[in-house]
């Protein structure tokens, strides 16, 4: 099968995943909405809070995938995800800081760009901790990772801590540590469409770039690529697009890890064909596990990120263990 | 109009040059080798050629056109490279790209962003499979190749590119000998045939003297001797410019130098 | 990895989000079919209102609680539509209350959502003990009982007078009360509890500590020398250390003498509701058997 006939194909039965996991999510949850009862006036208030909620899965599964994707191309590193990397922790702080600064009224791209600002200043650090010369090494990269991480947690945990003493809103400011779905303003949801449209949009142009930089940036520089304008180019839109995701549903996990090598395992490497389908993919999973966040407590919800990290976790352990035995430094 | 034209280049990294005051002129056709002592300038020679370091003085022309206002891409379509050793992405398990996939990298400078590989670059990848022999190995990751096979299947990259100069850095550097022979036979075959241009960079005096038209030695980032291999290798040249004892003899069958360790 | 795997994954992640998805659902009550005079429905999403509404006998009225009201026993048969100022919004959706009535939001814009659905949302303060009894006449009145909430304040406006004693500042023992170990924390000025521990006669600590309820280092409790510890843990994993194995606090007076005391039920010092005047009495009590074992 050619990469265009892949492509199509993947698109046809993800498309048609992401519809049907979309109509699932409008009846799933602890309210009762019959098949028959979406369109009527009587569970519209509902209806309409599940597409919306349904809507930021799709496209924070989709950015954090393709983020994931970016990072993985660009670092040549098939751990890199935005979470693993401390991408979304900065960005979890840019975001916090305008909430508690009180910038969010300011408009819905306030936080969204503090984020992506965030977002920007953790790629730089953990790309220039773990480059040594020309090379970015697998495993300092993870170690400047957890590094950045742990810094950016601990000043997350520091507001909360500076904002308890205060008796302000710590509690969403916690609970969005462990990121939801749930949709409390419209405006977020448009401003994170925007910003992750545009990022997949951007990437679907870079995606033979991808490929070419998977031999190296040297014989990728002999192929005619601009090797130092697009590696910046495609941090800036995975740093967007992490931003975007974070500032509207918080730290959702092992999104970017999961989903691109789900997809790859069936269509193989090429990023022509793993980009535009890990956004497929990745909006169909988040959408799912949403309904299982909504759904798997008799009330209430479970944060998503607990959902993602308990699979993402083990997942992780074992490409780290692949990536030992198997890969080719 | 000759395949490249290097004149008085000087060029490096921050403000230290590398290359002093080089100027060399390779005609088409020509199998030329580079030499010379380690850290003598020659893989930035090929950078600058390639457009990849910015010349600090001098200039570069490929085919009579000069370096700096050619588009990375069309510099590719002009010049391709074989580098010494390829550090492939690593990827978990055998996913990794095909022999096949990594070939058709070779065609980037001719495909647009979003278009797919049409079938003029499929017959480009093919052909070039079949030169550099990898069509066996054609839908193996590239991963799971030898070093030898490996670096066949950068060549066949390279020759996909369809370019008329070829610009080999070291190319069979980690390779057995019969890895080394056939690669550059390979070459040779390409420069008779297709009329390739190739220059190369070799660290062995012996394969450069076997198979080099001519050769030029570079010394602390100057051109210290150009010529064919059997007026350029001898022992004194080779005291002045690796600061080495050698005893120069002649191959039995092709007539051509050889160098032989002189132990002190 | 091979491929099975991946499809195994997909079929156990779908297969718990269909098990999700076809359990614990309840019935939309469309909102259409309310008549006039039909009973008031209730939510309360804070123990301290579930018990007002208890005392104010509407607890038939009640269709749903938080997980954190536990008080009386009969609130454990209500529907939980959410946490303590986290509701489920779908639930809350679901049985389409009337009146909404929570202390706190995890997220103020949660109130929007809610208002738009149709309920009503009543936020109460309960800050100290004068704003817990006020709430009472502010729940009272949203739920149409305006005037047995007041007979009821009134009631406990007259106990709480009753149990607040004069006592000049040198004789009040000083009390110190212990609201969680990890990381040692209590209330200051602000705070009902201090209120209580001021009307029964005794002198806090922490009074002064600037912030309502916050966090107190051990050297500062071991430099007030309390004469009284209460333990008052609010979660249920805490447990009481021994005190006098504690670094530096074994020169407490309070240790030294005996005078930790855990036996008060922390619910009635630590949950604004009506009981607090239960706790306020028992507080009374205990510091007046200190001073008059001081006079002895």
């Amino acid at each position: 099968m050619t990469g265009g006939q892949k492509l199509a194909r993947g698109i046809i039965i993800l498309g048609a995943a992401l519809v049907v996991s979309f109509g699932w999510a409008l009846i799933a949850g602890h309210a009762r909405v019959p098949v028959r009862g979406l369109f009527s006036e009587q569970y519209a208030g509902l209806v309409r809070i599940r597409a919306a909620r349904a809507l930021l899965g799709i496209i924070v599964g989709a950015g954090l995938s393709v983020s994931g994707v970016i990072l993985q191309g660009v670092l040549r590193n098939p751990l890199a995800d935005p979470y693993v990397l401390g991408v979304s922790s900065g960005a979890g702080v840019g975001a916090a800081l305008a909430m508690l600064a009180g910038l969010a009224a300011m408009g819905a791209w306030v936080v969204p760009g503090a984020a992506f600002i965030g977002a920007v200043l953790a790629i730089l650090l953990v790309y220039l901790l773990a480059r040594e010369g020309k090379a970015v090494p697998v495993y300092t990269l993870l170690l400047a990772g957890v590094i950045v991480n742990s810094v950016a947690g601990s000043f997350l945990i520091f507001l909360v801590h500076t904002t308890i003493a205060r008796g302000e809103g710590l509690h969403s400011v916690m609970w969005w540590l462990l990121g939801s779905l749930q949709v409390l303003e419209p405006g977020r949801v448009i401003a994170a469409g925007a910003a992750v449209g545009l990022g997949v949009l951007i990437t679907l142009f870079f995606t033979r770039d991808l490929n070419v930089l998977s031999i190296g940036e040297e014989p990728a520089a002999h192929l005619g690529l601009r090797v130092e304008r697009t590696k910046k180019l495609l941090f800036v839109v995975a740093s967007l697009v992490t931003g975007a995701a974070v500032a509207a549903s918080g730290l959702i996990g092992f999104v970017g890890l999961i989903v691109p090598h789900g997809v790859r395992l069936v269509v193989g490497p090429d990023n022509k064909v793993l980009v535009p389908l890990s956004a497929l993919a990745g909006a169909v999973f988040l959408v799912i596990a949403d309904i299982i966040a909504r759904t798997i407590l008799p009330a209430g919800e479970l944060p998503i990120g607990v959902i993602t990290a308990f699979l993402g976790g083990p997942f992780f352990l074992y490409l780290l263990r692949r990536q030992r035995r198997g890969g080719v430094q | 109009m000759n395949a490249l034209e290097i004149r008085d280049l000087t060029c490096g990294y921050g403000d230290e040059p590398v290359i002093r005051g080089v100027t060399l002129e390779v005609s088409r056709g020509e199998f030329l080798g580079i030499l010379g002592p380690n850290g003598s300038g020659k893989t930035t020679l090929i950078r600058a050629v390639t457009g990849l370091l910015e010349p600090m003085g001098g200039e570069v022309l490929i085919e009579g056109a000069d370096v700096r206002r050619l588009q990375p891409r069309e510099i590719a379509r002009r010049v391709a490279c074989v580098m010494q050793d390829t550090a492939i992405a690593p990827a978990i398990g055998n996913l990794a790209f095909s022999v096949r996939e990594i070939v058709g990298m070779g065609r980037t400078p001719y495909l647009s962003r979003t278009g797919w590989a049409t079938d003029e670059d499929r017959r480009a990848v093919a052909d070039a499979m079949q030169l550099a022999e990898v069509e066996h190995l054609a839908d193996r990751a590239i991963t799971e190749l030898s070093g030898g096979e490996r670096q066949r299947a950068f060549i066949a990259m390279a020759l996909a590119q369809g370019c008329d100069t070829v610009m080999l850095d070291e190319p069979t550097n980690h390779l057995d000998i019969a890895h080394q022979i056939g690669i550059l036979d390979l070459f040779a075959r390409l420069n008779e045939r297709e009329g390739t241009t190739v220059v190369g960079i070799f660290h062995d005096l012996n394969l450069a003297a076997e198979y080099c038209e001519r050769v030029v030695l570079l010394k602390d980032g100057r051109l210290a001797e150009s010529g064919p291999p059997a007026e350029v290798f001898t022992a004194d040249v080779i005291r002045s410019v690796y600061g080495a004892e050698v005893i120069v003899g002649t191959s039995p069958s092709s007539g051509r130098p050889h160098v032989f360790v002189g132990r002190g | 990895m091979k491929q099975w795997m991946l499809w195994a994954a997909v079929a156990a992640i779908v297969t718990v989000a269909i098990i999700g998805t076809v359990s614990h659902q309840v019935p939309v009550r469309p909102r259409t079919d309310r008549a006039e005079g039909d009973p008031l429905r209730l939510v309360s999403l804070s123990p301290s209102v579930t018990e007002i509404l208890f005392e104010l006998g509407l607890e038939e009225n009640l269709i749903g609680v938080s997980t954190a009201c536990t008080y009386p026993d009969e609130a454990a048969d209500i529907r939980r539509v959410g946490d303590m100022g986290a509701p489920d919004l779908e639930l809350v959706q679901a049985i389409a209350p009337d009146l909404l009535i929570a202390t706190s939001f995890r997220d103020t814009e949660m109130v929007r959502v809610i208002e738009a659905t149709g309920a009503e949302v009543l936020l109460v303060d309960q800050g100290c003990l004068d704003e817990v009894v006020d709430s009472i006449r502010v729940i009272g009145r949203a739920a149409g009982h305006e005037e047995r909430a007041a007979n009821y304040a009134q009631g406990l406006r007259a106990r709480i007078e009753e149990a607040t004693v004069t006592v000049p500042e040198g004789e009040r023992p000083r009390v110190f009360v212990e609201l969680s170990p990890q990381p040692l924390s209590t209330g200051a000025k602000g705070t009902f509890l201090d209120d209580l521990i001021v009307r029964a006669g005794g002198s806090n600590i922490a009074h002064d500590m600037g912030t309502p309820w916050t966090r107190i280092s051990p050297d500062e409790v071991v430099a007030h020398d309390p004469e009284i510890i209460i333990i008052a843990y609010m979660m249920d994993g805490d447990t009481q250390q021994s005190l006098e194995r504690r670094v530096g606090w074994g020169r407490v007076s309070a240790v030294r003498t005996g005078w930790v005391i855990d036996t008060i039920d922390e619910d009635l010092i630590m949950r604004p509701g009506p009981r607090l005047v239960d706790g306020l009495e028992e507080l009374g009590d205990l510091f007046r058997r200190y001073r008059e074992q001081e006079q002895q």
